[in-house]
């Protein structure tokens, strides 16, 4: 829903406000960790607990470990990407040229044996365009009204709403499980820091190569959420990063939002 | 096309929406970041281009503390912890945004977070956007700190 002052904002850009849009799936995920990849057994590579004398252990990505992609991962893809396209199927349905306040919540509950369950719900409003031209594709965005407004005053519009997934898996060797206990003083975790910085870096890595995939010039990142699996002899990661891509279209003489005084004393 | 009639400025957007539909994607020059959008376009405005998003993370065991029961006191264990980590993840941001060849990183984001399995695991996470500057300052210096690493910034 957009407030008075929004839809302004919007009708100032040549927008207005048609529904709120929703897109929902609901997947049944095997309770399974980062070497699970769909059959019944878990699939560890060759040399995945390190060296057997001080070697550090390999760290693992779900982006860069090829056909051995955790179920995990495929089950949050597949839902992510199903939920966006039945929005974005939505929004086409009442006519309109774009999405935006997208937002996607996911829901994890407990089936019967053991199995997790996880809703995503991706909504939006969805908005037309007063003119005459309309997208061959809806656009989405998690830009609010007032932020859309800004950026195509400023030439650049919303193409495609983001979300990337990542995981990463590393072995905890015991150096590495001493600094987590009780009585061990201040101190990095190293197992899990490097793990944790390996993942973060792939999710962003993995969110400039999604907006490069839908022809973006730049994209702003809204959120890259962290969760830490609970094993204590596996350092599991799981990182969602979420933004929107967006387009830069010709520029036209449009004043900037707001005077800026330039850190650069000769320009102008 | 008018820049006073509102429906110009969607009319164009569209237009360059579809055509980037239809073409194919080339290897074009591409940038992340962690502004919202009004920081993005001040950044450009003040002279700078955003290289990408950046970000250094640490996982942290906050030590066993001891202290008394009646008396004000400095955690100072606690206190070390938080300068320790905090200094491990910018630096490790510094060093991506170096690689990258920065000015200086932009909208830093230092987040802290106590993780729910492990109640003495902290992530101290900084999240930022590098820039370059166009030029360099009228100064005839560089945009880098004394140390020649990147400048650091909340703001845009």
């Amino acid at each position: 829903m957009l407030s008075a002052q929004e839809c302004a904002a919007l009708a100032g850009v040549g927008f207005r406000q048609v529904s709120e849009v929703i897109g929902g799936v609901g997947i049944a995920v095997a309770p399974r960790g980062f070497f699970w990849t769909g059959s019944s057994r878990p699939n560890y590579p060759a040399g995945w607990q390190g060296g057997p004398d001080d070697g550090a252990p390999p760290i693992y990505t779900s982006s860069t470990s090829g056909s051995r992609v955790p179920a995990r991962i495929m089950a949050m893809r597949s839902g992510l990407r199903t939920a966006s396209a039945r929005l974005v199927e939505e929004a086409r349905a009442v006519g309109a040229d774009g999405v935006i306040n997208v937002r996607m919540d996911q829901t994890t509950s407990v089936a019967a044996a053991g199995a997790s369950i996880w809703s995503f719900l991706a909504t939006g409003t969805a908005v037309r365009s007063i003119g005459r031209t309309r997208a061959s594709t809806p656009f989405t965005s998690a830009l609010s009204a007032n932020q859309t407004a800004l950026a195509l005053r400023c030439g650049w519009a919303p193409v495609s709403y983001l979300a990337c997934p990542v995981m990463a898996a590393r072995w905890v060797e015991s150096a590495s499980r001493q600094q987590e206990r009780l009585s061990s003083g201040n101190g990095e975790v190293v197992a899990y820091a490097e793990t944790v910085n390996v993942c973060r870096r792939q999710a962003g890595a993995d969110f400039a190569a999604a907006s490069r995939a839908v022809g973006a010039d730049g994209a702003v990142l809204t959120e890259m959420t962290l969760e830490l699996g609970p094993a204590k002899d596996l350092a599991e990661v799981s990182v969602l990063a979420t933004g929107t891509a967006l387009i830069r279209f010709d520029d036209h003489e449009m004043p900037a939002p707001l005077p800026v005084i330039p850190m650069d004393g000769d320009r102008r | 096309v008018s820049a006073a009639d509102p429906s110009a400025l969607s009319e164009i957007a569209l237009r360059r929406l579809n055509e980037s539909r239809d073409s194919d994607v080339g290897g074009r020059a591409l940038f992340t970041s962690d502004l919202s959008v009004n920081e993005f376009l001040l950044v450009r405005e003040a002279g700078f281009r955003p290289l990408g998003l950046v970000l250094g993370s640490s996982i942290y065991h906050v030590g066993l503390q001891t202290r008394r029961w009646n008396a004000n006191q400095e955690l100072t264990t606690l206190s070390q912890a938080m300068y320790h980590a905090r200094e491990l993840a910018m630096t490790r941001m510094a060093a991506e945004a170096n690689d990258l060849g920065a000015d200086g990183i932009v909208g830093v984001r230092l987040q802290i977070e106590f993780k729910e399995f492990g109640h003495h695991l902290a992530e101290f996470v900084a999240i930022g956007t590098a820039v370059k500057g166009d030029t360099g300052p009228v100064t005839g210096e560089t945009w880098r700190n004394n140390k020649n690493m990147p400048f650091t910034s909340d703001r845009m």
